[in-house]
């Protein structure tokens, strides 16, 4: 190698004062000569190397931000929040995929049999979602997450939220296929009081098994309204959707008197 | 059932993960008794007991399991009814209690009889005292309590290779004394490979010891020849010194220098401790 | 205490079905599924004591709902199963054991038979019962046995599922679609592939049964090949493709001769 790095040459360079062509002969022949690139390291003075360092370990060292953590950034969601969200297990493709399927499924199956089994399998994703997410089979770090500071109440609210919010996502576009407007709006009342009775029996009892009452309760509450009433889906229609925000108001006073068993963990 | 004749035999053995040599060229004939793997953590250790285990197969070289050949079907089948193998992270039906999951185990291994199979089950659950918690639930056991269940399923039809991969990771010293009497009692001495980073199970339990380091063997000998390897590089001083590879305070206020000797030193007799710390971090091979 | 193993390969299999059927038979999924099952008989006995318009034709489908859905249920109970490896990391650990992967899918499908005979005695006892209250025909003993195989042709898709999609949420969602996929109101010949269908002569019946169980070989073949291709495979494949062409060929011929639009 003829060429080499003069003195003048590295110190317009690292004021910005030198061309570009110039520049780019500098950075090209610095990957390749040894003894040069120390002239540069000498050139740079020791604070602005350790900044410039910093930056380079920092950004290398930044665990890979999933999508829905960018996408959540836009709503103004902090980072460490939408981190916490996009760690929920049931925010996961197959889980997502699986209840994609069921109501596409139930949405085509609309006409022949009508809307109630897509208004009755709705509410319950988040129900199952949010056993998935939390409770200790499942969630790996769940002992650790209760032990910190962010744990207990506010993270369940967190996950919880974060999971009704991906549940109503995924349901808004089978519910398009429902004929009538109203059938798209009328299960989402039922989906927020569902899930707000799922975490208040959840601080009574694990959460697996309060899922399930639930979901019981929910089929055979729909079954026999459906039964004993006279107009058809009478379960979500005019009267039952102002039970429904009754429900939904009375649920969230509950949760709210029964935050501190968050704190601990329910059962082994 | 037949007992094969035969070692374990490893020629040329050697195993790639993506750019890491995990294992390298690895000779070796292990033969009845307790022998010790150690190693530090990335050796090739869990790598060389996966392919005994037949679970994996090597990228180069051959292998002979009790005079079998695991990479043909028939043979690994025979090989695998004589096999018992406990992994570092054992998994199991954590619904089932001890008794169902351990007798699951024995169904795999082809014990198809049931009454043998379920006296089968109550030996091996009373080799390793877990005969009072038989039908508990395992997701209520504690993690001593479930390496204990791991290494009976893994006693299960008297295996003639055993190979235990970090079994007394986490078991209370009087469980791994306990252990120590279990290895040692095996009927019919079985080949018995223990993967371990206690060394004093090593010194205690092993006739020989194999020291993996960065997929090589850098020793291969007995605990005594091990020891003599630091022989004479390992002192006792009030000070600490700043020249020895690793030196650190005792209960007694004294400092253990391994390596150079600082001043005022007083030479002291070797463990299989300083062997080691020697071995694998000083790049040094030595063999029997 | 000398070693005792090595039962020939064909008696681990058995050894398996009985072990994980009576696991089956506890499992809080099949339960659920015969709860649901007496739910459907409720509704028909409790019709069948109070009201004398109770016919069998008219008010029994409670009862076959019922049973259907115990099926499906047990489909999931043997999906759960099968998924146990998966689920708790065992899968390396018990690759070192002798039995191998097509020996434990021959040993789940034994287990099957058990909430299969189970259910299918229960179904039994309740058609005698019903027998007793309303006049029932004798065609229903053909359909005491379709139940059974029902249950064996819904295990084997718990079993395929388990071995190619090993996702705890790919049974459910068969479960449901199961449910959503219907032939339809109107009548045609090939709703006879539907393996809820329900045949009105015994000869067609039975070659539904026929057909079913052609269906789970097929099934449980498909399930093998994930982890060997052999000739034993090959040969099952093949008898059971046979068995399903045959039965679904002479029950759209059987279904075409009667009254309704044919093949669409």
């Amino acid at each position: 190698m003829t060429w080499h790095v003069s003195q003048e040459m590295m110190a317009s360079y690292r004021d910005n004062a030198s061309s570009d062509a110039a520049s780019h002969s500098l950075e090209l022949h610095l990957i390749e000569c040894e003894p040069c690139r120390r002239i540069a390291y000498e050139a740079v003075d020791p604070d602005r190397r350790d900044r410039i360092w910093a930056g380079i370990t920092e950004r290398v060292d930044t665990p890979r931000s999933r999508w829905i953590e960018r996408a959540l950034r836009p709503f103004g969601v902090p980072t460490h929040i939408a981190r916490l969200i996009a760690m929920t297990p049931s925010v996961q493709p197959s889980w997502l995929v699986a209840v994609a399927i069921i109501l596409a499924l139930a949405a085509l199956a609309a006409p022949n049999l009508g809307p109630i089994p897509f208004l009755v399998v709705a509410p319950l994703v988040p129900v199952v979602g949010v056993a998935i997410a939390f409770g200790h089979p499942i969630d790996p770090v769940h002992e650790i997450g209760v032990a910190s500071p962010t744990g207990g109440f506010r993270l369940v609210l967190i996950r919880a939220s974060a999971v009704l919010m991906a549940s109503i996502a995924i349901s808004v576009v089978p519910a398009l296929f429902l004929r009538e407007f109203r059938w798209m709006v009328v299960w989402l009342l039922p989906a927020l009081a569902c899930t707000l009775l799922v975490l208040v029996i959840s601080t009574f009892t694990h959460l697996s098994t309060a899922a399930v009452v639930v979901s019981l309760l929910w089929v055979a509450g729909v079954t026999a309204t459906e039964l004993a009433a006279s107009t058809p889906v009478a379960s979500f229609v005019g009267l039952a959707q102002l039970i429904f925000a009754g429900a939904v108001l009375g649920l969230l006073t509950l949760l709210l008197l029964r935050r501190t068993s968050f704190e601990r963990i329910v059962g082994r | 059932m037949t007992t094969l004749s035969g070692n374990v035999e490893l020629v040329g053995v050697g195993k790639r993960y993506g750019s890491v040599q995990a294992l390298g060229q690895i000779n070796l004939t292990v033969e009845r008794g307790i022998t010790g793997l150690l190693g530090p953590n990335g050796a090739g250790k869990t790598t060389m007991l996966r392919m005994m285990a037949t679970v994996l197969a090597p990228d180069t070289g051959s292998i002979a399991l009790l005079g079998r050949d695991p990479s043909r079907a028939e043979d690994r089948v025979e090989i695998r009814r004589r096999l018992g193998y406990m992994p570092q992270e054992p998994g199991f039906y954590r619904n089932f209690t001890v008794f169902e999951f351990v007798d699951y185990v024995a169904v795999l291994k082809q014990v198809t009889d049931r009454k043998q199979r379920h006296d089968q089950v109550r030996e091996v659950l009373g080799m390793v005292e877990l005969t009072s918690v038989a039908h508990r639930k395992i997701r209520t056991l504690s993690g001593g309590l479930r390496r204990r269940l791991a290494l009976a399923q893994a006693l299960l039809d008297h295996p003639e290779m055993l190979l235990l991969d970090e079994p007394t990771a986490g078991l209370d010293p009087e469980q791994r004394l306990r252990f120590r009497e279990v290895v040692s009692q095996l009927p019919k001495r079985p080949i018995v490979l223990l993967s371990t980073h206690q060394t004093e199970d090593v010194a205690a339990l092993c006739e020989r010891v194999i020291v993996l380091v960065e997929g090589n063997i850098r020793f291969d000998g007995t605990p005594e020849a091990m020891s003599g390897i630091a022989q004479g590089r390992v002192w006792i001083a009030p000070d600490p010194g700043d020249d020895a590879m690793l030196s650190w305070r005792t209960g007694d206020g004294k400092y253990r220098h391994v390596g150079k000797p600082p001043p005022h030193a007083a030479l002291v007799e070797p463990t299989i401790d300083d062997a080691y710390l020697l071995l694998a971090g000083d790049g040094v091979g030595i063999s029997r | 205490m000398t070693s005792i193993s090595s039962g020939p390969a064909r008696g681990v299999a058995v050894a398996l079905a009985r072990v994980d059927g009576r696991h089956l038979l506890k499992s809080p999924l099949f339960l659920a599924g015969l709860g649901v099952a007496m739910l459907g008989t409720a509704v028909f006995v409790l019709g069948a004591l109070t009201d004398d318009a109770t016919t069998w034709s008219n008010d029994a489908w409670t009862i076959g709902a019922g049973f259907i859905l115990a099926a499906v249920f047990a489909m999931l109970a043997v999906n759960r199963t099968s998924l146990r490896d998966h689920r708790e990391h065992t899968d390396e650990q018990h690759g070192s054991l002798p039995t191998n992967q097509t020996q434990r899918l021959a040993g789940m499908f034994g287990a099957v038979l058990w909430p299969a005979t189970v259910s299918t005695l229960l179904l039994g006892v309740v058609v005698v019962f019903a027998s007793t209250q309303v006049d029932v025909p004798a065609i229903t003993i053909v359909n005491v046995l379709h139940n059974a195989a029902l249950f064996l042709m819904l295990g084997a898709v718990g079993l395929a599922l388990a071995a190619w999609v090993p996702s705890s949420f790919a049974a459910p969602v068969v479960a449901f679609a199961l449910y959503f996929i219907h032939p339809g109101e109107t009548p045609a010949a090939w709703h006879v592939i539907w393996p809820f269908a329900t045949l009105g002569t015994v000869g067609l019946a039975m070659w539904h049964i026929l057909y079913l169980l052609g269906l789970a070989l097929l099934l449980l073949a498909t399930a093998a090949t994930r982890w060997e291709r052999g000739r034993g495979q090959a040969i099952v494949f093949l008898g059971s493709a046979a068995t399903v062409a045959t039965s679904l060929t002479v029950l759209i011929n059987g279904a075409c001769s009667q009254a309704g639009p044919c093949l669409l």
